[in-house]
Parts: C-alpha cells; sequence; structure tokens
C-alpha cells in the first residue's frame, strides 16, 4: 500500500498561546509545520485580551492607589487623568509585545503561514480561501469569541464586548455590564475606578459564581461600598432599546421588572469556543462548551488535537500555554502527558486580586470528597497594618491527610502568592509542608502561611 | 394429510417466509421516500395514491413471477419431492438468518442505512427521487424486489418448493397468499401516508425499531430452518 | 472518516429553497407554510455561510436541517435523513 504524503506534518490553526508553543516546538525538532490564522497573528492574548486589560488595570490601579495614598500623608488634590492618553499607554503596550511581527517571528523559524479562514473538507485536509491543504496531524487552537446572548433588540443596539471596550477613547458615565463572571468583574473595577457608575447584572445569585462563596461576598461589599456600584443578581435581561442618547435595559429579578438607561451595555456574558471550522467533515465531536478531548487532549480523530479556549477546559493563557506544551509532547512522544485543569492558577486582576488553584468547596461538594478547610483574613497579618489594607483573605483546602486539594488567595499580589500552593498541589504536598514555609515579615504571603499552619 | 399437519406442515412454513421477506427494509425505505417526493412535488391526493398502488403493484407482480418461476422449475425438474433439495434450501436459509443477523443494517445511530453497495444506494435514490408518473413507480416497485433478491432468494424459494408440492388452487393459493402477505407493510404504509401520516414518523419509529426487526428476520429465518429440518428429518 | 471531492458546485440558494420545500411539504405541510420556512432557513443558513470560501455537502445538510428544526422539526428530520433510507 503507498504511503499516504501529505503538505506538512502538522497544520495548527490558530497562532495563540495554545497553537504557537506546538508549532514552534514542531518546527524545532525538524517537521514541516504550518500555521493558519483569520484574525491578527499572535492571537488574541497580546492583542485584544490578556495584555491590552492589563495595561488598562495597571494605570487604573495605580491611579487607584495614588488616590489612596492621602491616608498615608501624601498630598493627592491634583491627582487626575487623561484616558485618551492611557488608551495610548495600552496601545504602546501593545506594539512593543511585537505582535505585529508574529508572521516574521514564526517564518524565521520555518513554519509557514497562512491568512485566512480554515475550514476542514476531510480528516486531513483544510480549506484555506480555496487553496487545500493536508497534514498529517492537525492542532486545533482557534480560541473563543465573546458570547452574545440572544436578547431581544440587542443586536440594533450598538452593544460592547471584552475585545471592543478596550478601545473606547473616554469612560461611559454609565455602564451595564451583563455578566459578573471574572471578564464582567475586572472590567467593571476598570471603569468604577475611573469614574463610571457601573450596574453589574448577574443571573445567577451571586456574582462570580464559579467562585466559592467568601469571594462573591467579599467582592460584592468592595465593589458596593468602595467602587460605588450596582450589584444586581439573579436577574435577567429581557429586553435592549436604543433611546438616543441612551440605552434602555429592561431586566427581571424574580416576577418584578425594572428598566435602566445607561450610556453604554457591555455584554461579558461567557465566552463561545470558534468551533465553526468544518469538524462534522473532521470527524470531530463537540459540542456548546466546545471540542471534546481526551485527557491527552486528543479529539474524537485520533490525529486531531485541540488546545486552549475552543476546548472549553482551558480559559486562561496560562492554560493555553499548559495545553499547548502537552500537545506538543503528545503529537509525537511516546509516552502521552494529560492535562490537569486544575493545576492551572486562575487570577482575576481586581483590587484585591484573587488567584485560584486546584478545586475549590463547590467542586469538592459535587464530587462528594471529603475535606478540610482553613480561612484566614488578610487583617492577621503585619502587611494589612501597613498598608491600611485588611480587605480579604485566604484559604486552604485539604483532604483527610492534609495534602492540598485547592487555595483560594484574595490578597494584593495573589497572582504571585498562588505559585506557592500551585506547586504543593502539583507536587502532592501537605499543608503542614507548605506551613513550614518562611514567607518574608510583612509580605502578603504570611496569610497563606497561617490558613496552611490553621490545618496543622 | 390432516388439517393441522396441513397447516403446520405448509401453510404456517409459507406464511413465517412471507413475513420474513416483509420485514426487509429496502422496499420500505423506496416506498417511504416515493410518499414524500411525491407530496413535495405537489401532487394531488389521487395521484400521489396512484404513485403509491402501482409501487405495490409492481413489488407484488415481480414476487409473484418469481415465486411461480421457481415453483415451476421445483416441479419441471422433480426436486419438488427432492428431500436434499430441501435440506439445501433450508441450509440456505438458515445461512441467509445468520447473514441478516450480521449484515443487514450498516452501523449507523441515525437512518436505516442498508446492505447495499453506497454507489447502488445513491443511484437507487436518484431513480426514486425522479419517479414522478406511474409507469416509473411500477418500476421501481419491482427493481426493488430483484435489489433485495440476496436475501428475499431465500425465504421465496422455500415457499415455492412447498408451493410446488401443492397440486391444484392451493398452488395458486399459496403463491398469492405469500405475495400478499409479503406486501402487506407496503399496503399499509400507503394507506397511512395517504390518510395524512408523516413519512418522517414512520421513518422515526423505522430508525428506533430497526434492530428489532433485524433481529427479528433473522431470528424467524434460523428457528424456521430448525423446524423445517425436524419435518425432514 | 474519508470524504471525497467528487465534484465542486456554486452554492444554489434556489436549489436548496427547493429542496427544503420539498422536506416541509413531504410532511403533508401546504405549500405557503413551505415557501415562508424555506425563506426562513435559507436566511440562517447564509447566515452561517459568511465568509467562508469551501464547505461540504454534508455540512450544508446538516445546517439546513438544524435551522429548519425550530420551525418544522418533522420537515428537519426527513430532510437529514432521507439519504440514510438506503
Amino acid at each position: 500500500m503507498a504511503k499516504v504524503t501529505y503538505d506538512y506534518d502538522l497544520i495548527v490553526i490558530g497562532s495563540g498561546p495554545a497553537g504557537s508553543l506546538a508549532a514552534e516546538s514542531a518546527a524545532r525538532a525538524g517537521r514541516r509545520v504550518a500555521v493558519i490564522e483569520q484574525g491578527i497573528l499572535g492571537g488574541s492574548a497580546p492583542t485584544v485580551g490578556d495584555l491590552p486589560l492589563q495595561s488598562l488595570l495597571t494605570a487604573a490601579h495605580a491611579f487607584d492607589e495614588a488616590r489612596r495614598a492621602a491616608q498615608f500623608g501624601i498630598r493627592t488634590s491634583t491627582i487626575g487623568y487623561n484616558y485618551p492618553s492611557i488608551k495610548n499607554w495600552k496601545d504602546l503596550t501593545v506594539k512593543r509585545s511585537g505582535v505585529a511581527s508574529t508572521g516574521d517571528y514564526l517564518r524565521g523559524r520555518g513554519i509557514s503561514v497562512f491568512k485566512g479562514r480554515a475550514h476542514f473538507l476531510s480528516p486531513n485536509q483544510l480549506s484555506i480561501a480555496r487553496r487545500h491543504l493536508s497534514a498529517e496531524k492537525i492542532l486545533i487552537a482557534t480560541g473563543a469569541s465573546p458570547a452574545i446572548p440572544a436578547i431581544p433588540g440587542l443586536e440594533a443596539v450598538d452593544y460592547l464586548t471584552a475585545e471592543t471596550i478596550i478601545d473606547l477613547i473616554r469612560p461611559p458615565k454609565t455602564l451595564m455590564i451583563i455578566g459578573a463572571g471574572a471578564t464582567g468583574i475586572q472590567l467593571a473595577e476598570l471603569f468604577a475606578i475611573f469614574g463610571t457608575k457601573v450596574y453589574l447584572l448577574e443571573s445567577k445569585k451571586r456574582i462570580l459564581p464559579k467562585q466559592d462563596d467568601e469571594v462573591s461576598e467579599a467582592l460584592t461589599e468592595i465593589f458596593r461600598k468602595q467602587r460605588g456600584m450596582e450589584i444586581i443578581t439573579s436577574a435577567s435581561v429581557i429586553s435592549v432599546k436604543k433611546e438616543s442618547p441612551l440605552t434602555r435595559v429592561t431586566y427581571l429579578t424574580g416576577e418584578h421588572e425594572h428598566s435602566l438607561k445607561v450610556e453604554r451595555v457591555l455584554v461579558a456574558a461567557g465566552w463561545t469556543p470558534n468551533t465553526d471550522i468544518g469538524l462534522e467533515n473532521a470527524g470531530v465531536e463537540y459540542d456548546q462548551s466546545g471540542i471534546h478531548t481526551d485527557s491527552h487532549l486528543i479529539t474524537s480523530s485520533r490525529h486531531i488535537f485541540a488546545a486552549g479556549a475552543v476546548t472549553g477546559r482551558s480559559e486562561s493563557t496560562q492554560g493555553a500555554l499548559a495545553q499547548s506544551k502537552i500537545v506538543a509532547n503528545n503529537m509525537w512522544g511516546r509516552s502521552l502527558l494529560t492535562f490537569d485543569r486544575t493545576s492551572v492558577p486562575r487570577v482575576i486582576w481586581t483590587t484585591p486580586e484573587i488567584a485560584t488553584i486546584g478545586m475549590n468547596e463547590t467542586d469538592l461538594v459535587r464530587e462528594d470528597i471529603a475535606f478540610h478547610r482553613s480561612v484566614v483574613a488578610n487583617t492577621a497579618v503585619t502587611r494589612a497594618n501597613a498598608a491600611n489594607f485588611g480587605l480579604g483573605f485566604s484559604k486552604v483546602l485539604t483532604d483527610a491527610k492534609g495534602t492540598l486539594l485547592g487555595a483560594t488567595i484574595m490578597t494584593p499580589h495573589a497572582a504571585e502568592t498562588i505559585i506557592a500552593p500551585s506547586l504543593a498541589i502539583n507536587k502532592g504536598l501537605t499543608a503542614h509542608e507548605l506551613a513550614g514555609l518562611i514567607p518574608p515579615f510583612g509580605s502578603w504571603a504570611e496569610v497563606l502561611r497561617l490558613a496552611c499552619a490553621k490545618l496543622r | 394429510m390432516d388439517t393441522n399437519t396441513l397447516v403446520m406442515a405448509l401453510w404456517l412454513p409459507i406464511a413465517i417466509v412471507a413475513i420474513v421477506q416483509a420485514s426487509f427494509s429496502l422496499s420500505i425505505s423506496i416506498l417511504t421516500l416515493l410518499s414524500g417526493v411525491s407530496l413535495a412535488n405537489h401532487r394531488a391526493k389521487r395521484g400521489h395514491s396512484a404513485l403509491m398502488a402501482s409501487y405495490i403493484a409492481g413489488s407484488m407482480v415481480v414476487t409473484l413471477a418469481l415465486v411461480v418461476g421457481l415453483a415451476w422449475m421445483f416441479k419441471v425438474t422433480g426436486w419438488s419431492d427432492n428431500n436434499f433439495v430441501f435440506l439445501v434450501l433450508i441450509s440456505t436459509l438458515m445461512t441467509a438468518g445468520f447473514a441478516v443477523l450480521l449484515f443487514y443494517y450498516r452501523y449507523d445511530p441515525k437512518g436505516t442505512r442498508l446492505w447495499l453497495p453506497r454507489r447502488f444506494a445513491e443511484r437507487l435514490y436518484a431513480a426514486t427521487k425522479r419517479a414522478s408518473s406511474v409507469d416509473r413507480s411500477f418500476l421501481l416497485g419491482g427493481m426493488a424486489v430483484l435489489l433485495e433478491i440476496v436475501f428475499i432468494a431465500f425465504p421465496m424459494m422455500i415457499a415455492a418448493y412447498i408451493a410446488s408440492s401443492m397440486s391444484g388452487s392451493s398452488y395458486y393459493l399459496a403463491i398469492i397468499v405469500y405475495a400478499v402477505i409479503a406486501a402487506t407493510p407496503q399496503i399499509a404504509l400507503a394507506i397511512a401516508y395517504s390518510r395524512g401520516y408523516k413519512v418522517s414518523a414512520i421513518q422515526r419509529w423505522r430508525e428506533q425499531n430497526k434492530r428489532f426487526l433485524q433481529i427479528t428476520a433473522g431470528i424467524l429465518m434460523i428457528t424456521l430452518s430448525i423446524y423445517l429440518l425436524t419435518y425432514v428429518a | 472518516m474519508k470524504t471525497q471531492i467528487i465534484r465542486k458546485e456554486d452554492y444554489d440558494s434556489n436549489r436548496l429553497s427547493i429542496a427544503v420545500k420539498g422536506a416541509v411539504m413531504a410532511n403533508h405541510s401546504m405549500s405557503g407554510q413551505a415557501e415562508d420556512f424555506a425563506a426562513r432557513v435559507i436566511h440562517k443558513v447564509e447566515s452561517w455561510l459568511g465568509d467562508k470560501t469551501e464547505f461540504t455537502a454534508r455540512e450544508l445538510r446538516l445546517q439546513t436541517a438544524a435551522a429548519l428544526a425550530d420551525y418544522d422539526p418533522d420537515a428537519a428530520y426527513f430532510y437529514e435523513n432521507e439519504k440514510r433510507m438506503f
């Protein structure tokens, strides 16, 4: 039987973090690799996602900190901001990231780059602008797009998404945010700091419904008291209507109908995996939540892999990078690596930051796993006194033997502190072992150590 | 031969093999699609019924012709009294039963895809879509029987063999009974479609029960073979 | 799963419309209703087509059936499965 020849050994659909790492790895190993990108090369993270949002949040937090500095004896009466300059700063960081030269970078590593929309015609064949390419193995890393709920009238209104709101040239006076998950929360804080009156609307009973109760409660209090936000939970939007120059949003809470007029509406109702690429022709199973893969990130077609937001198992850039690394190994490696979602830290960039790793209480209760918990408020450590910031806590969950199952840190710089429990979970360490570490006196990490120590 | 023996040795096997042929799917599938196509083409009720009737007529005519031909062959060659020939027919019936159990439907969770080679299936689909006249639909009915001859032949040969051992009016009655029972599902469906039953509802039922029908047909063939063997023995 | 590209042809909305109308009427619906459903289904399918340059007949059938299912589930079932009868 004649050996089948393909144009490439590997085709990667999507040039974001989930795809590029695997592409580079395969190219380094001498494979023939092609990358197909429909949008901006480099993906959404450096262009309309993590990086620009981080830049804006950095500016917002600096402004917020500066205003708070009055309590320390700093004169703050003339502190202000210029939003067009802040936007320019954001654009500069995107430009500085070098994302514009992603194409040259990939080509320099021997990777063919194709711009256009990829569409499967058969399990090994793709169509890109009527050009046909074939590959022995294919990695789907098409990411996800903002989910737009079917709200009557929404199409006629110039609504914002997480990808478009970062390009505003001034903060709106009033903003209704539909969806209080991580994306909505971060944008709510950003614009509230710059003086926008924010209405945060969530269909579930609390904001950040995927987090533990304590996180939602703490953040709700912070948002209401310190940011002046209106938080509306257990609500569903029933219609949106333009009443120039404002927009009327009508929603239901229980049986009661309410309506608000706001300047802009932001839809932050989650993410829809980009699966409209002819997956039926490739025999790849998928549904609304994403492409189905096993723990090795292999789809129902054994030669096709999927990584990143398109799998519905990773919403973060760090998760996408982790998956890309695993796929790079599993494609031609002898021993297969598995992706464990709980091993990837998740961070919400609010004040204070919220970082989680492993399983939370809701997960453990659902899976009927017995656990011990320990929660320590930030006020227990010296740093809270020195910084005059006591909001937040650290929470640790362990099994009966004391092995770490999960941790939630709600302190400033939580994104850095979470590395310690992340290592503990990956290595199967106990809370006792983690409590044996010596964090610098006056650091926020002391809260975590105290939480671990309570479980000894 | 007493009445009871007559029924058990002759009429019951004929009825069972007729039921086996009735349970085969191809002619039902064609009839279902034909009904849908006829309605889609704005066919008036009378025209739609005529199309169904001519299809069934074509199917019955070919069935009758084949059974009569086979029965005549058994009589002329003297095989109708030959136990060895009967044993061979029973063995082939049993083999066909196992083949039905294993191969009759293709593996596909949706639909009722049959064993037919795909090229034939596509051509048959196209021919059915084009059957807009009574004569075409008559030919289609006949073709449906011939296309499934690989499976239909075995129950048909048993019926022809048993009929050939009869004489006088019993001989003709046996053949007519066989053809009518074999066409009963088609007649019932044609009446249902003409009365407003939806093709999708019938097709859904077929899809949900295809395995049951397959197993029933296969087991009937195998069981009948064993039953007939006891008579030969 | 193997897909053979047997032939290429341009998308023809009229042809699709006729097929959809046929599926609706095959289930004893009136021609007026069939016209209405066909128009809505074509609109939805063409939204799905978007900027795609190529797609397979199988995909078109699945998308059309999914769009038709919102208006006439029986017709959608028939449309999706008529080629699976043999």
